[in-house]
């Protein structure tokens, strides 16, 4: 009450509207006091400025679709939306450049481009909606990362706001760039804790011309032959997709899969498509798949849509994101498969193979101190197994109990004194929630 | 050549005066002596003649003996070294082959040079993963020459990639012709083993699976070696593409050149390189050893590589064709076979080499505009040039917008080289009035130090001066480049020092 009477004082409500926080805006259990939505940098600048010297938290949300992701906060005074810092402020299709406010979102930014055959490719989960500062932010992705990369490819620079309230700017419009350091590569997965993203400028990508997908069934052994044959291969695919019989049914249907159901597509001229498909498939049947098929556009469209949305639609208790050295994605899937169907009725896996990240969900609540105990171990004893392998475990979403328990981002990296540094000089006083992502 | 300065002064300079006096950062015989502890008496170098290899780096308007000269063989002697330097305060920096075209290798404020040649060996390449893990001194080509055979490339590729190293790549986050379909050094390192100013040795980035964290590795590629120095790196290896098509075309005039450029683009094909040679390169590198058969009677000529699977580049080629035809050009040529296509890069790669027999000197620039407005500025440029009677030659990453006018000229000259400066500034200006930036891949180091105002507020550069300190809070590890000193009060040792250093010297806006 007191945090929302003083901001609503300090700016007009065309400036800044401020409103009480309600139940819909808990997060993590943690019931902020109030929303703001700035209209300008200028503003953002003074809330955060505000902030600072009354000691006051702000998270900042775009429109909240990831905000499960991150340890819980001990406290949020400020929740800042970026809805109203949404302007587009330049594209230029001749340039594949185009720059927004951090609030504008991915589907706003395609209806632009898409006239023009190009985009911006991240397809995270609830893609339309997703704003460019959350996407980035949280380093969102999508199965287009097996050829298109991920945010930090695609930033070329941003304005935010530091700590302090000072407007900083990093970067430039152009595609090329190596004028001082890059501050926007680091804003890049921050979870928003060195600063207010504000403004973001992007390059972009012509759009596939066509694609072409394949659809494949196979078992672990297949699965990780055909996977090796694909790395040896000279084929390109566009995205490639691991799905256990689980996540298929959500995904496919109307297909009735054995083992693992592997989706592979193709972007480039529609006969160069066709012939590597042609090959993917000879490399399948090699393989030992049981069945290959082209999918005809409609329904590849419709399967790509759903397993970009699928952890939503499973309602999932639980997702965690395993990342290995994409060699050892085969085995890696089999062997969370096994360990999952061990304590968990049903769960479903999501993987993109050929970068090595492995989404799990399980439906199961967790309703009793016991069941948080339970996995607190399942989770230790996966990320025990997983830093065998060099790779890691992160625990993407979970009920507030179970990430209390454990650190949802697993434990300290040997940089971390480093990243502490940097957290402190963007943000001296602790006022981006920094809980939520070092601990 | 000018008469060398007084042998009280610790360095030679062209006549372009680097005016620091009054500051000695000989080391002490302690200092020496630790540093010979760490690697052995061979491996320190202290002699005159010895340090005037690394006096300089491609940028000549800029030099600066160093005290001494470090030749590690392992990262562990690299920590060992900065160990002492740290504790003796003592100013040091990196330096892979001396490639550089801003200055970012010089030993401005005196110190140690810690030369990586030595540790260039290629670690692994784990041919599934598609990873290579080499040590930092290794040459640029080396790699791509080793993973050949089994089919991968690395893919950014500088002009000087014969001689560069790859931790000097990530360091001034390198560019080259193939960066437009593929990006630059940044888009190719998955992690690297730095040994920070403190002699602390650490590893950043994913080495093949996510890492947690913030992306350090963002923010160290490019760093132009303030933040560590660079031991080990992870580097991504792109399967060969199945087919390359290099074709060749000349333009009546630069407008029409620049124009087919952006029908390429706005016809949705990413070429995997698309470069812009005016008539004075051309003419210059037909004139030298790197001659390729470029038309000379061309305003312009336009190389454009596109690669994939055979039959999509062979309709992209045949698309590209039309398109080039129809924006006037003339003199198309295919590549006939791998021969062919190595004969025009080595051309174009040249063309920097072949710069330097017109006249006694060069100054390569470098900036980016957006490619939109390439034929605006290009006649724009030619006009700068001819205003100060100077002879500009663009040659150029025109699918990027990446400039490189070139001007030849003879530092002898004072007062030529006065009008190359005041040309140097004016293009610049003009490129960031167009929206652009101050480098494309150059970096800023000593150079474009004082250009950096012209797009950064003093809080952005404080920003980035803040992010410095959290690498190198001691300020030793390459002190005086890339941010204007007034922003840089924590380098107090050599605030005075650095003040006076580019101050008479080549690129100072007015």
């Amino acid at each position: 009450m007191k945090t929302g009477g003083l901001l609503r004082r300090s700016f007009s409500p065309e400036e800044c509207a401020v409103t009480e926080a309600t139940g819909a805006d808990v997060i993590d259990g943690v019931l902020p006091s109030c929303v703001v939505a700035p209209s300008t940098e200028v503003v953002v600048a003074e809330v955060i400025r505000l902030a600072a010297r009354e000691k006051l938290a702000v998270l900042t949300v775009g429109n909240r679709q990831h905000l499960h992701i991150g340890n819980p906060a001990t406290h949020i005074d400020v929740l800042l939306s970026t809805a109203r810092l949404n302007h587009m402020v330049h594209y230029e299709a001749a340039d594949l450049t185009a720059s927004a406010g951090t609030g504008a979102t991915l589907g706003q930014l395609a209806a632009l481009t898409i006239p023009h055959r190009q985009f911006l490719p991240l397809d995270p989960p609830g893609q339309e909606a997703a704003t460019l500062g959350g996407t980035i932010s949280a380093n969102l992705f999508g199965s287009l990362r097996t050829s298109y990369g991920t945010a930090r490819d695609y930033v070329v620079g941003a304005r935010f706001v530091r700590g302090d309230g000072t407007a900083v700017k990093s970067g430039g419009r152009v595609v090329k760039n190596v004028a001082g350091f890059d501050l926007h590569k680091l804003l890049v997965g921050a979870h928003g804790t060195l600063g207010v993203v504000t403004e973001i400028s992007l390059k972009l990508r012509p759009m596939p011309e066509s694609e072409l997908t394949v659809l494949t069934c196979v078992d672990q052994d297949g699965l990780r032959r055909m996977l090796r044959e694909l790395n040896y291969s000279p084929l390109l695919p566009m995205r490639v997709a691991a799905l256990n019989r689980e996540a298929a049914r959500a995904v496919l249907p109307e297909f009735a899969s054995r083992g693992y159901a592997l989706l592979a597509s193709f972007g480039d001229t529609a006969a160069s498509n066709r012939l590597q498909s042609k090959k993917l498939r000879a490399l399948c049947e090699a393989s030992g798949a049981s069945v290959t098929d082209l999918l005809p556009d409609e329904i590849a469209t419709t399967a790509w849509n759903r397993l970009r949305e699928i952890d939503p639609s499973l309602d999932a208790g639980l997702t965690l994101r395993v990342n290995v050295l994409p060699s050892k994605s085969a085995e890696t899937i089999g062997l969370l498969n096994d360990r999952l169907a061990s304590v968990a009725s049903h769960h479903s896996l999501v993987a993109m193979p050929l970068v090595g990240v492995i989404w799990l969900s399980v439906r199961q609540a967790m309703q009793s101190e016991s069941d948080v105990a339970r996995w607190s171990r399942i989770i230790a004893s996966l990320r025990e197994a997983m830093r065998a392998q060099s790779g890691s475990v992160i625990l993407e979403r979970a009920p507030v109990a179970l990430k209390r328990a454990v650190n949802v981002w697993g434990e300290a990296v040997d940089t971390a004194f480093l990243m502490k540094r940097i957290r402190m000089a963007f943000d001296p006083s602790g006022v981006f929630v920094p809980e939520r992502f070092l601990k | 050549m000018p008469a060398l300065l007084s042998g009280a002064a610790p360095f030679t300079v062209h006549s372009f005066r680097i005016t620091i006096t009054g500051v000695t950062t000989h080391l002490s015989r302690k200092v020496i002596e630790e540093l010979t502890a760490v690697v052995g008496e061979r491996d320190v170098l202290v002699e005159d003649d010895e340090l005037m290899v690394y006096e300089c780096d491609g940028m000549v308007t800029y030099r600066h003996l160093p005290d001494a000269v470090v030749v590690p063989d392992s990262a562990e002697e690299v920590a060992g070294i900065v160990r002492v330097l740290g504790r003796e305060g003592v100013p040091f920096l990196a330096r892979g082959a001396g490639t550089g075209l801003s200055g970012g290798a010089v030993a401005c404020a005196g110190g140690v040079v810690i030369e990586m040649a030595r540790m260039n060996r290629v670690l692994d390449v784990d041919a599934e993963n598609r990873i290579a893990v080499v040590e930092s001194g290794l040459v640029n080509l080396k790699l791509t020459n080793e993973v050949a055979p089994i089919s991968l490339v690395y893919a950014p590729d500088p002009s000087s990639q014969m001689a560069c190293t790859i931790g000097g790549n990530v360091a001034e986050n390198s560019g080259g012709p193939h960066c437009l379909k593929y990006g630059v050094t940044m888009n190719h390192v998955l992690g690297v083993e730095a040994v920070l100013p403190d002699g602390e040795l650490v590893r950043m980035g994913g080495c093949g699976a996510d890492a947690v964290g913030y992306d350090l590795l963002g923010a160290f590629v490019g760093s132009e070696g303030t933040f560590g120095i660079v031991t080990k790196v992870w580097l991504r290896l792109l399967k060969a593409p199945d087919t390359i098509r290099t074709m060749l075309a000349g333009f009546t005039s630069i407008g029409d050149a620049s124009r087919a450029v952006s029908s390429i683009i706005a016809a949705g094909i990413l070429p995997a390189a698309l470069e812009m040679m005016d008539q004075r390169t051309v003419q210059a590198v037909e004139a030298s050893v790197f001659a390729a058969g470029f038309p000379q009677d061309a305003a312009a000529i336009l190389i454009i590589e596109l690669d994939g699977f055979a039959v999509a580049v062979e309709e992209h080629a045949t698309r590209v064709i039309d398109l080039v035809k129809s924006c006037g050009a003339r003199n198309l040529r295919l590549a006939k076979d791998a021969a062919d296509r190595v004969r025009i890069w080595m051309g174009r790669k040249g063309a920097f080499g072949a710069m330097g027999r017109i006249s006694p000197d060069l100054m390569v620039q470098d900036a980016v505009i957006p490619r939109t407005m390439l034929p605006d500025l290009l006649p724009k440029i030619v006009e700068i040039g001819e205003k100060y009677n100077l002879r500009v030659a663009n040659v150029f990453h025109a699918g990027d917008g990446n400039l490189h006018p070139n001007i030849s000229y003879d530092l002898r000259d004072a007062d030529e080289t006065q009008r190359v400066k005041k040309a140097c500034s004016e293009i610049m200006k003009l490129c960031v009035d167009a929206g652009g930036s101050i480098s494309g891949e150059h970096g800023i180091g000593m150079d474009k130090m004082n250009y950096m105002s012209w797009i950064f507020s003093e809080t952005d550069l404080a920003a980035m001066n803040d992010l410095r300190r959290c690498f190198n809070p001691s300020g030793l590890l390459n002190p005086g480049k890339v941010l204007p000193n007034r922003t840089c009060g924590y380098e107090k040792g050599f605030a005075k020092l650095l003040d006076t250093v580019p101050a008479e010297t080549a690129s100072v806006p007015r």
